[in-house]
């Protein structure tokens, strides 16, 4: 009651309903320093780089997401507990289900960090004829795929 | 130095991922020249751009996927009947969806009654240095690689789009010269949550609208073909001049002379790839055969019908590639294939078509490209 998981999974089923295994397949991309550095081994060929790639870390931003999350998790509740005591008359339904809804927040803040960086652009809606562009490409599932 | 910062791959797909969509570029044989003009003028510090096609058969894919359209239609068809019992329209009759729905059974039944061929386009760009620069100091995520070439082929569904990406594995990719041949998840998720496939199913007949050599009116306002200093003196000591030729089909030019001599010297079963029965080949890690255009032919009038059919049969089973490369203001064609054999039947069946050119070989990362990223090779 007082974690965002449950709410986590409710978002994702939501958002994700088209495609509910995303998650073992995910979709982005790896563009880091790292995976420049990777690239160039595998090739056999050496280049100076700079320090930082185009596209940072995402488990450096994962850590401090996760932070906040955290953060949120426990002070919401405990905002929560003591709003509650103020207003003894509200329903007992009530003092369940506000604990629940509020920890969408924190729960919607991380999910919306793991679909960013980690699940991939929403899936597209079923039988339409036009689809969002511009759009990560699918050539991006592709990569690596023998190695 | 590698800047990762101003250098972006991208690959071109289906815009709306409407697999049976076969996009054309008009005017017919244009493609190509149009392409080059376009990269002569953004002026990139390089460009590498690879069309990668080889003979396969979705017939199986194709016709269920027509069923499955044909489900939807009969399925909306059928009234849908309310609470009091009285048949009522389906909602779906007044979607796009259901209105395309005969026009991409055309377009499949089409499919099926040619020779497929998978083409895969991707390519690597690297902003020219000043842009670099200024971009540093501006946004850090330079904007989407855009070309007008690409973006104007188009059929009735769907067209062209390109997709950029800021991931190195792509130049792995390029590199292998890998391309995506299994697209049935794609096929599978069509009327489902549906993308692009990476790759396009074109007809064989439709290939030659985007491997070709530079052909038309156009070569002539295209600086990048003409020979540079150092390319002169080559041809000048070693190597033959194919420079500048224009009218071609003229009877007596030089050019027609050398194609009509290439045609009758050439035989037809090493010009023709022998298609052979679908089986696996399997392309072993960095096995890809290259050779490099030694000089480009300038062809100032469009092949005649009969010469540019004759590039339906570029696909083999083999898997092949036609590549641009640009930099410094320099073109350079490539052409491979993942076997010897078969990358000399394309060397001959070009030869064919545009008359006698020649080939050197290249490596699988190119020269040029080593230059401008400052690669060095591992010892």
């Amino acid at each position: 009651m007082y974690s965002p998981v449950l709410q986590f999974f409710v978002i994702y089923l939501a958002t994700y309903r088209h495609e509910v295994g995303r998650f073992l397949r995910p979709f982005h991309e790896h563009a880091s320093i790292n995976d420049w550095r990777k690239v160039l081994k595998v090739l056999g060929v050496e280049a100076v780089l700079p320090e930082k790639g185009p596209v940072y870390d995402a488990a450096k931003k994962l850590i401090l997401i996760f932070g906040i999350t955290v953060i949120l998790c426990m002070t919401i509740p405990l905002a929560m507990v003591l709003v509650l005591q103020k207003i003894p008359s509200l329903p007992p339904l009530f003092r369940v289900a506000l604990p629940i809804l509020f920890q969408f927040i924190p729960a919607t803040y991380f999910f919306a960090f793991i679909s960013r960086w980690y699940l991939g652009p929403l899936p597209n809606p079923p039988k339409r004829m036009l689809l969002r562009y511009p759009r990560l490409g699918s050539r991006i599932r592709h990569l690596m795929e023998d190695d | 130095m590698i800047d990762p910062y101003h250098t972006s791959f991208f690959n071109v797909a289906l815009k709306n991922g409407h697999l049976m969509s076969r996009p054309r570029y008009e005017p017919e044989q244009e493609f190509i020249g149009n392409l080059i003009h376009e990269l002569e003028q953004r002026d990139p510090d390089f460009a590498w751009i690879q069309f990668i096609f080889q003979q396969v058969d979705y017939s199986r894919q194709l016709m269920m996927l027509k069923n499955e359209l044909l489900s939807f239609k009969k399925f909306a068809e059928t009234p849908e009947v309310n609470g009091q019992g009285e048949p009522r329209r389906r909602k779906e009759l007044d979607s796009e969806w259901y209105r395309t729905v005969e026009l991409r059974c055309k377009k499949i039944d089409e499919l099926i009654s040619s020779h497929q061929v998978l083409l895969g386009i991707q390519g690597m760009w690297v902003e020219k240095s000043e842009e670099a620069i200024q971009g540093i100091s501006g946004s850090l995520g330079s904007s989407p690689i855009e070309f007008s070439t690409f973006q104007s082929c188009r059929d009735e569904l769907d067209s062209l789009a390109i997709f950029t990406y800021r991931d190195p594995r792509v130049l792995l990719e390029l590199v292998r010269r890998r391309f995506v041949t299994d697209i049935s998840l794609y096929f599978r998720k069509y009327s489902g949550s549906r993308m692009e496939s990476p790759s396009l199913i074109l007809a064989a007949e439709d290939l030659g609208n985007y491997v070709h050599l530079p052909v038309g009116n156009i070569t002539q306002r295209l600086s990048s073909l003409l020979p540079s200093e150092s390319d002169e003196e080559e041809q000048s000591g070693e190597f033959t001049t194919f420079g500048v030729v224009s009218g071609m089909d003229s009877g007596d030019s030089p050019y027609a002379k050398r194609r009509k001599e290439n045609q009758s010297s050439i035989p037809d079963f090493f010009l023709l790839p022998v298609v052979e029965p679908q089986t696996e080949i399997n392309t072993p890690k960095g096995n890809f055969h290259i050779s490099r255009m030694k000089t480009i032919p300038q062809i100032h009038q469009k092949l005649d019908t009969e010469a540019f059919s004759r590039l339906k049969h570029l696909p083999s089973p083999y898997t092949r590639s036609f590549e641009l490369l640009y930099q410094e203001g320099r073109i350079s064609l490539l052409i491979g294939s993942t076997d010897d054999r078969d990358l000399e039947a394309f060397k001959g069946l070009l030869v064919s078509i545009y008359g006698e050119f020649e080939f050197a070989k290249e490596s699988a990362i190119p020269s040029c490209m080593r230059i401008v990223l400052e690669l060095e090779q591992n010892s």
